[in-house]
């Protein structure tokens, strides 16, 4: 019995094969495995090579499957583009239609595109397919029916009925088949979640108390935009999408200023035009949230594909010298709790605060334990008395925060000031003014850098593996397979005091990252003098290869 | 009655139009009786943009060109401060353009006052958008190619329901202007014609004033509208090209905000329901 099992279902854009995906994600996660959703597709929205590999397991978070176990092919297309991952073992379905070159022992070719056809609706061959491999992996029809039309929604009463009769009789057919497949057991009793980056990162927001957001569409980052609109009236909050990307986070920055907790999203290009606005808001010292969803640039770069390679861009985003804090989730719960915490960060410390997920957090769907009920994060704003002067808004203190105001409390009136101000936010360019608010954000760095976590530590032993966001469980299977200690970063900037004493203790240190050159140790060696022994990692759009790591290092 | 000096007095050239500007808004809003915590004043950068510290409000004073994204914010963060943007034709008209047509697409409600001296002054004179074709600036030195945008045309064509049009040489009329702008409850361009004693050697107050003269009759559609709006050799229009009262503000088209603003709520958001959804 296999630990982890891969199903693959693939076609063209259009075809269902994200829908169908999914839709095997919330099946196998009720029926007890830990399930992780993968979409691969394309940067266009018909036609083009799209799949999606459910890999099931028995143990929380896996990775992807090392292999494809099952193949769903939907059109010739797709059998064609699949068929180099296939190995001996794959089984694979297709319909009968459909042809293939190789000599292929486990080829089954049902008579699926009939049944869409006699269904009423060729569109219905993704249900058919799920109404045909069903009952061959163990799941109960009436359940997969049930997610499907949920999944349909309110669409018309006969798309429903074509749908419905293209799944039963799919089931039908089902019965002369016996695929015989070796899955793994199902024991999962707490992770029932069914639920993307995206969506988690939305319910920490909304969890937060979020009041405003603003947005320009870009993939990965679209899906929070969506899941933000979609409930917003809801939960009481305003979604805008803006007119560009620098519109977005001067929204946000202004709504924030009159007292919401306001947050933008987007990805690498719109992250680059928003960049003067986080040094803004860091200058006006007005708190605000960034979700960046990384995907492999330069420029367009690969739209629908994945990278880690934003880290060092985040962490220097914006001109000039200011505090800002950087986390990064690795799975739906930190998606969830550190947007939460962003929130909390941006209103205690007034800062940008940037949440960096990447298409594959933000697009994979995960198994995951339930989020915990969060109370909102309070508004940093507070009463002021009416003086003949404005309030001391920029008052010099210790910790570099000192408390703030919003339009509407009497005696509250300050200017947020793009220009090196003073107290109250007039305008002072003298060196005097600019050494003091210097050393005031300095001393709010020092204080953030104080209050953030070290790296999560799990295994032992004295070498280490360092990853960061969404790489964690690809890491933690790396560490696991070499017996080595592994160390993950969910707070990324600053980096907290005291690292280098805790990476001192390893004789060898190997960072897995999904980038080029490797910024994570770039960072820890700027940071702490500390060089990474072996840096591991690529960007080939493609979340990082456990395998392929582990080769690496025991060949180092 | 509120007192809005900061007690710093303005660092604007000797006879700038900004002055006008600066006297005509802090009459207007005498008269209409506002609180200093009442309303919230946006600044684009640039010399209209200095204002910001001279005058006791709250304030915002952000990036070149996108006080109009920020005055969106904080409106749609509480809608019942009144939001005022003051900028220059560099800011708002050249970098700022996208935003300047997207509230006034969305009839956000804010009032735009809008310093046209047609030069970029801080920056020491270079052409700006609405610059005369043939004009020489710093970095034009053989004359401007384009045509000038026309702020007020511009706005109307972008679905602005107040446009209007005033000269920072008549503090009077200007005060009169404004207050009927800050009255006007979706979005309200103020086109300001402000004289550059500096940068500017043509369109000086006497240019102006051999042009400038009032409306008369206020247009009765959009096209005519947009045509009284146009300068011509002859003729620059001040006062009220349109005024509609009956659109709708952006933020009263949506249910949550008609009884609360959306910094009023507060509570606490039970996510059980969509939790059990995704199970």
């Amino acid at each position: 019995m296999p630990e982890v099992f891969g199903i693959k279902i693939a076609g063209p854009a259009g075809a269902g094969s994200m829908s169908a995906g999914e839709t095997l994600v919330r099946a196998f996660i009720k029926a007890g495995y830990y399930v992780l959703g993968y979409p691969e597709y394309p940067s266009l929205i018909k036609g083009g090579h799209t799949s999606y590999l459910v890999t099931i397991s028995e143990k929380p978070f896996p990775n992807t499957a090392p292999k494809v176990n099952l193949l769903l092919a939907l059109t010739q297309g797709a059998l064609d583009n699949e068929h180099k991952s296939l190995d001996e073992a794959t089984q694979v379905i297709a319909d009968q239609t459909l042809k293939t070159d190789h000599e292929h022992k486990k080829l089954h070719q049902p008579a699926l595109l009939e049944v869409a056809k006699s269904a009423g609706n060729p569109l219905t061959l993704n249900t058919a397919m799920l109404g045909f491999v069903a009952p061959q992996l163990k799941l109960d029809p009436n359940l997969v029916w049930e997610l499907i039309r949920a999944e349909l929604g309110a669409k018309s009463q006969t798309l429903l009925d074509q749908n419905k009769t293209a799944f039963d009789k799919a089931g039908l057919l089902s019965i002369q088949y016996h695929l015989n497949l070796d899955l793994p057991k199902p024991n999962n009793q707490t992770y029932r979640l069914a639920i993307n980056g995206s969506q988690a990162t939305g319910l920490g927001a909304i969890a937060a108390g979020i009041n405003f957001y603003a947005g320009y569409p870009m993939t990965p980052s679209s899906p929070l935009l969506h899941f933000m609109a979609a409930h917003q009236v809801e939960f009481g909050y305003l979604v805008r999408q803006a007119e560009d990307e620098i519109s977005a986070i001067n929204m946000i920055t202004g709504a924030s200023f009159a007292g919401a907790k306001a947050m933008t999203g987007t990805s690498g290009g719109g992250f680059a035009l928003m960049e003067e606005g986080i040094s803004l808001a860091a200058m006006l010292e007005t708190p605000i949230v960034i979700y960046l969803a990384q995907r492999p640039a330069p420029a367009t770069g690969l739209p629908t594909w994945t990278a880690q390679s934003d880290l060092l861009f985040a962490i220097n985003a914006g001109h000039g010298e200011f505090p800002k804090i950087i986390l990064a989730p690795a799975d739906p719960d930190e998606c969830y709790r550190l947007t939460h915490r962003a929130f909390y960060l941006a209103q205690t410390f007034h800062c940008p605060v940037i949440i960096l997920s990447d298409k594959y957090l933000a697009e994979n769907y995960y198994s995951s334990a339930d989020f915990p009920a969060l109370d909102p994060v309070p508004l940093s704003a507070v009463n002021a008395t009416p003086k003949p002067e404005m309030f001391a808004r920029y008052a010099f203190t210790p910790n570099g925060v000192h408390s703030r105001t919003i339009p509407g409390i009497p005696g509250g009136e300050y200017i947020a000031n793009s220009d090196e101000h003073e107290a109250h936010g007039l305008v002072d360019e003298s060196a005097e003014n600019r050494t003091l608010n210097n050393q005031r954000r300095r001393n709010k760095i020092n204080e953030i850098k104080n209050y953030l976590p070290l790296p999560s530590t799990s295994g032992v032993g004295n070498q280490a593996v360092i990853s960061w966001g969404s790489h964690k469980y690809i890491a933690r299977q790396v560490a696991e397979e070499m017996k080595m200690a592994h160390l993950h970063f969910n707070h990324l900037w600053p980096l907290p005091e005291k690292l280098d004493t805790i990476l001192s203790g390893y004789t060898k240190l190997i960072s897995i990252e999904n980038n080029e050159t490797h910024q994570l140790a770039r960072l820890i060696a700027q940071e702490t003098g500390i060089t990474i022994h072996l840096q591991l990692g690529e960007d080939t759009g493609r979340p990082l290869d456990p395998y392929k790591l582990i080769d690496q290092i025991k060949h180092y | 009655m509120a007192n809005f000096d900061t007690g710093i007095f303005p660092t604007w050239c000797g006879g700038c139009g900004d002055f006008g500007i600066w006297a005509a808004l802090k009459a207007a809003i005498k008269q209409l009786n506002w609180e200093s915590h009442q309303f919230v004043i946006v600044y684009d950068i640039g010399c209209s943009g200095n204002m910001a510290s001279f005058l006791r409000v709250y304030a915002f004073h952000g990036l070149h060109g996108r006080a109009i994204p920020a005055a969106t914010g904080i409106k749609l963060a509480n809608h019942s401060q009144k939001v005022i943007v003051i900028g220059g034709d560099g800011g708002l008209l050249s970098e700022g353009l996208t935003h300047f047509v997207a509230a006034a697409r969305a009839n956000m409600a804010i009032t735009v006052i809008l310093h046209n001296n047609q030069v970029y002054g801080l920056t020491t004179g270079q052409s700006s958008p609405t610059s005369l074709k043939g004009t020489k600036g710093k970095a034009t030195p053989l004359g401007v190619v384009e045509q000038p945008l026309e702020p007020c045309g511009f706005a109307l064509l972008s679905g602005a329901t107040y446009v209007a049009r005033a000269f920072a040489g008549t503090i009077p009329d200007t005060t009169k202007i404004f207050v009927d702008a800050l009255t006007h409850r979706g979005f309200a361009l103020v086109e300001v014609l402000q004289p550059c004693v500096t940068y500017n050697k043509l369109n000086t107050y006497d240019w102006f004033r051999q042009r400038v003269k009032p409306l008369s009759t206020t247009p009765t559609n959009v096209y005519e509208a947009i045509a009284k709006a146009a300068w011509t050799d002859q003729d620059i229009f001040t006062g009220v090209f349109k005024r509609d009262e009956a659109a709708l503000p952006y933020h009263l088209n949506f249910e949550i905000l008609k009884e609360k603003t959306l910094i009023q709520y507060q509570e606490k958001r039970d996510l059980t329901k969509y939790i059990i959804s995704q199970k």
